[in-house]
């Protein structure tokens, strides 16, 4: 049973959901999921695939190319898709960054944080999101922005 | 084929367009016509945006647009082209942001691609080829591919 990882990918981005969230969603490992994704792993179990078509809210037989697929317009936008109480990866990994962080530095990483929330950026990438990634990250937006006025 | 390289045309055809690209056309003569200098920098200039380079960014990551600080930062590269690529990248998530814009990643390689080669750009100099449009524009030889492409297609 092919599953068209494209169409699939297409799906999760258009709620704003994460890999972790969609995997979460749907109660299969991350790993399994990502696997899908890629294309590594398309023929998969018929109980994977309604799952992923459950959380999804599509109907059966979308992810094969079997049912129409829904148009991506009529979505709802990201913020009112709530996936486990909308607690996205981002949040989670931004939570242990600062929870690592000394107190007195805290307040100055938060405020990079929020920015690097607000651009978007390592939310729309397929690379994984991790602590060291994001403190790297937060260290550079802290680096150009400490001593801007705008 | 370079990891960017294959990462973009990826994302250009599999990411479906949320923006009409006749709107991201009309951006990219309109930021065009604002320039203030030369390059991708100048493109920034006009919008009242900066660019600052820093080498600090994480694995897989080349630069952020920071749209509250009118920001761009990016990694830097030996490479004029790749560099000014990634400006022309990250300008362009920050107009589509500014903008409100709800968008795909796809749409903001085609936003920075048409910001690289504006269509007054290739209608002026009739490019024969994508070598020819990655001279006149600066673009690397497969941004400027990609561009006439897209120009194709529309």
């Amino acid at each position: 049973m092919a599953i068209r990882n494209d169409l699939l990918r297409e799906l999760r981005r258009a709620r704003g959901w994460t890999q972790a969230q969609l995997a979460d969603a749907a109660g299969i490992a991350q790993g399994t999921y990502s696997r899908i994704e890629r294309g590594e792993s398309v023929n998969s179990l018929a109980g994977t695939m309604a799952a992923l078509e459950r959380a999804l809210s599509v109907a059966s037989g979308t992810l094969t190319g079997d049912a129409p697929s829904p148009d991506l317009q009529t979505i709802p936008a990201p913020e009112a898709s709530p996936v486990n109480g909308a607690r996205t990866e981002f949040d989670q990994v931004a939570a242990d960054l600062l929870a690592e962080t000394p107190e007195p530095q805290r307040p100055a990483v938060e405020v990079a944080v929020e920015k690097v929330r607000r651009s978007g950026a390592m939310q729309s990438l397929d690379i994984p999101l991790t602590v060291a990634g994001l403190d790297a990250l937060v260290k550079v937006v802290s680096r150009h922005t400490r001593h801007r006025t705008r | 084929m370079h990891p960017v390289e294959e990462l973009a045309l990826k994302e250009i055809a599999g990411d479906p367009p949320k923006v009409d690209v006749n709107l991201l056309e009309a951006i990219a003569e309109c930021v065009e016509a604002q320039r203030d200098g030369d390059g991708p920098v100048g493109l920034a200039r006009g919008q009242k945006v900066d660019v600052e380079t820093d080498a600090g960014f994480p694995e897989g990551m080349d630069g952020i647009a920071l749209v509250d600080d009118d920001l761009l930062i990016v990694r830097p590269s030996r490479d004029r082209a790749t560099e000014w690529l990634r400006i022309l990248h990250e300008l362009a998530h920050w107009l589509l942001q500014k903008a409100g814009l709800t968008h795909s990643h796809g749409d903001v390689w085609m936003l920075a691609l048409a910001l690289g080669a504006p269509g007054s750009m290739v209608r002026r100099e009739q490019p024969e080829c994508g070598i020819a449009l990655a001279a006149v524009s600066g673009l690397p030889a497969w941004a400027a591919f990609a561009r006439l492409d897209m120009i194709d297609a529309a």
